[in-house]
């Protein structure tokens, strides 16, 4: 069959027609269906918050990314992961948890149901330790911890010993004693102590860089530079982005008389932690001492703005 | 052909793998999180432990929430009582926690949420009064905020009691009420207080609310039993206890009070399979808490006496 000009026309006019109506219809109608859906949602708010969570929940996973409003998404996404975890789906809730960070990442009551939900998270994983396995090294380590928190420094010590008695080839233990003993109200012992312990963990783990970085902070501190900067290049080594570590080991050599071996460390750091001022108040004096008058002024200047914008307390 | 191109494919994943792992523990995250992310899955724990490790260090290093708990996820997965991986969640999401709390300081620090925060980390340190102060600032400034008299009466009922702690904590509660009636929480803690002033009628009503807004509210249901017992309305306990029972079979002093009930009831067979059940509650109960003591504080130890 021939297909005439006018057919043509005349068909794409009713079908723009029809178009036409379809259009009209679905104006007319799209307030019924987003109040129908408002209503909908708003019925599953109501639920949640009437502690129906059992009944809420399945509806609001089915919600979740199709919620226009922004009022009622928020909403649905709060109760989303309260329900979540009273119901104690942990998929749920860390589902609802992304959705809430992502939709509203500085909104304070986001924020503030993110900080008690995520810690109601780390309690429960850490009652099914205790009651699991209350005789695992781990179980002896985060009461320790807890301990350590608590400045119950004896007793903390006492179970970082427990963990490492049960296990002592294995990484962190020794670290985390020696670390403690270190940063505790030093005793006739536990200085001593920690020094040890940190040799020890470096035994066991030759990749901590951490470790490396405290005994090289000590050297530092004992005038001992050959250690320090021994301390401090290995835990270079082994992590490339430890800025403290480059800042320690350039303050080593500028404290030993080196500030020409300073300067390249401590550029380093500054690419790592531009914000700290403490590494561009090091760079400035380094500068400064082999005649780089002009590096060492603009270091001094960025030291400055830096401390402007957060005064030390 | 196959099976060798297999085994390569194997081996060259594997050797990825150790590659990614190696160069997160070198602290180069950036270049180890995608191919972690994407490494195809491997058999051997030892090695699945590895990779999810460096993951989530690595997510965290980098300030990625959600790779974090990607991991974490697969790790908890495949191990759910590997206590390495529960030591990891507990910290992780300790971690997260700070770092959103951290988040609201900086981002809103004059809000009413930056002062309930730090009235709740008052009242976990123990620093009960000046808790309580941060608490009230926070009620006078949104005096209708949800949740702040329900915490300021919690508070009141923690510290010593005195006179004035049931009628304060009272007030509290109903003020709690009258800015959100679906606070089951509320109406429960309401309910105990009318039931240690052994005001039955009260505790009755309050329970009863409160098993309504929350039906999963097993301690609601649990005092409601105990107070009809109390009030002499054994025939009513019965209903509440045994839904209570039923949503916590863990807690001896639900299966207690059943117990009575069908005593008085003249229901023996029943009694008798509660009584059991308290026992062995009682039982399951002391053992968790010897086990936690043991675990935490270690093993009992025959030791020199002092001289007096």
């Amino acid at each position: 069959m021939m297909c005439s000009w006018e057919s043509l026309d005349r068909s794409a006019w009713s079908l723009s027609s029809h178009n036409r109506s379809m259009r009209t219809l679905l104006f007319t109608l799209l307030p019924v269906l987003l109040s129908a859906q408002t209503e909908t949602i708003q019925g599953t708010i109501h639920l949640a918050e009437t502690n129906h969570c059992d009944q809420a929940l399945p509806q609001l996973r089915r919600m979740l990314g199709h919620v226009a409003d922004p009022h009622l998404k928020k909403q649905a996404e709060m109760d989303g992961l309260t329900c979540g975890m009273s119901l104690n789906s942990v998929d749920d809730a860390l589902a609802f948890l992304m959705a809430l960070n992502y939709d509203f990442k500085t909104d304070p009551e986001v924020l503030y149901l993110s900080a008690g939900a995520l810690s109601d998270l780390s309690a429960r994983y850490g009652q099914t330790l205790l009651s699991t396995a209350p005789n695992s090294p781990d179980a002896h380590v985060l009461s320790a911890e807890g301990l350590e928190a608590q400045g119950k420094w004896d007793e903390a010590a006492a179970e970082y010993r427990r963990a490492i008695q049960l296990n002592p080839n294995r990484p962190g233990l020794h670290f985390r004693l020696g670390r403690m003993q270190l940063n505790r109200p030093a005793t006739a012992t536990s200085a001593a102590e920690g020094e040890r312990e940190l040799q020890q963990e470096l035994r066991v783990d030759p990749n901590n860089a951490e470790a490396e970085f405290i005994l090289g902070d000590r050297a530092r501190e004992a005038h001992q530079w050959q250690d320090a900067a021994q301390h401090f290049n290995r835990a270079v080594q082994i992590d490339a982005n430890f800025g403290d570590a480059f800042l320690g080991l350039g303050m080593t050599y500028l404290q030993s008389g080196r500030p020409q071996d300073a300067t390249l460390p401590l550029e380093r750091a500054a690419r790592i932690e531009p914000n700290n001022p403490a590494v561009h108040a090091q760079l400035a004096q380094a500068y400064g001492q082999i005649g780089r008058t002009a590096d060492a002024q603009r270091e001094t200047q960025a030291q400055q703005q830096l401390e402007r914008q957060n005064p030390p307390h | 052909m196959r099976p060798l191109l297999l085994a390569l494919f194997a081996l060259s994943a594997q050797a990825q793998v150790e590659r990614a792992v190696d160069l997160a523990e070198h602290g180069r995250c950036k270049e180890a999180l995608p191919i972690l992310r994407n490494a195809a899955p491997v058999k051997d724990k030892e090695t699945q432990q590895r990779v999810g490790v460096a993951g989530v260090r690595c997510a965290m290093t980098l300030n990625l929430p959600s790779d974090a708990a990607f991991f974490l996820d697969k790790m908890l997965r495949a191990s759910p009582h590997d206590p390495a991986v529960l030591y990891l969640a507990t910290h992780v999401y300790s971690d997260l926690s700070t770092r959103a709390s951290q988040e609201l300081m900086m981002t809103n620090p004059g809000s009413a949420e930056v002062h309930q925060l730090n009235a709740e980390a008052l009242e976990t340190g123990g620093d009960w009064q000046h808790a309580l102060e941060e608490y009230r600032a926070v009620a006078a400034r949104e005096p209708n905020r949800a949740g702040i008299h329900f915490r300021i009466a919690r508070l009141i009922l923690s510290q010593p009691k005195g006179d004035s702690t049931f009628p304060d904590a009272t007030r509290e509660l109903e003020a709690e009420l009258k800015i959100d009636p679906n606070n089951a929480g509320a109406e429960y803690v309401l309910g105990e207080i009318a039931r240690q002033q052994e005001q039955w009628p009260a505790a009755i009503s309050h329970f009863e609310k409160a098993t309504k807004l929350d039906v999963g509210f097993a301690d609601a249901f649990t005092g409601l039993g105990r107070s009809l017992l109390s009030s002499g309305r054994n025939d009513d306990a019965i209903a509440p206890l045994e839904t209570a029972a039923k949503l916590n079979p863990d807690n001896p002093t639900t299966h207690y009070y059943a117990a009575i009930a069908f005593t008085r009831a003249g229901r023996k067979a029943d009694s008798e399979r509660e009584t059991k059940l308290f026992n062995e509650a009682s039982a399951r109960a002391q053992q968790t808490k010897n086990d936690v003591q043991l675990g935490i504080l270690g093993p009992q130890r025959v030791e020199p006496i002092k001289p007096q």
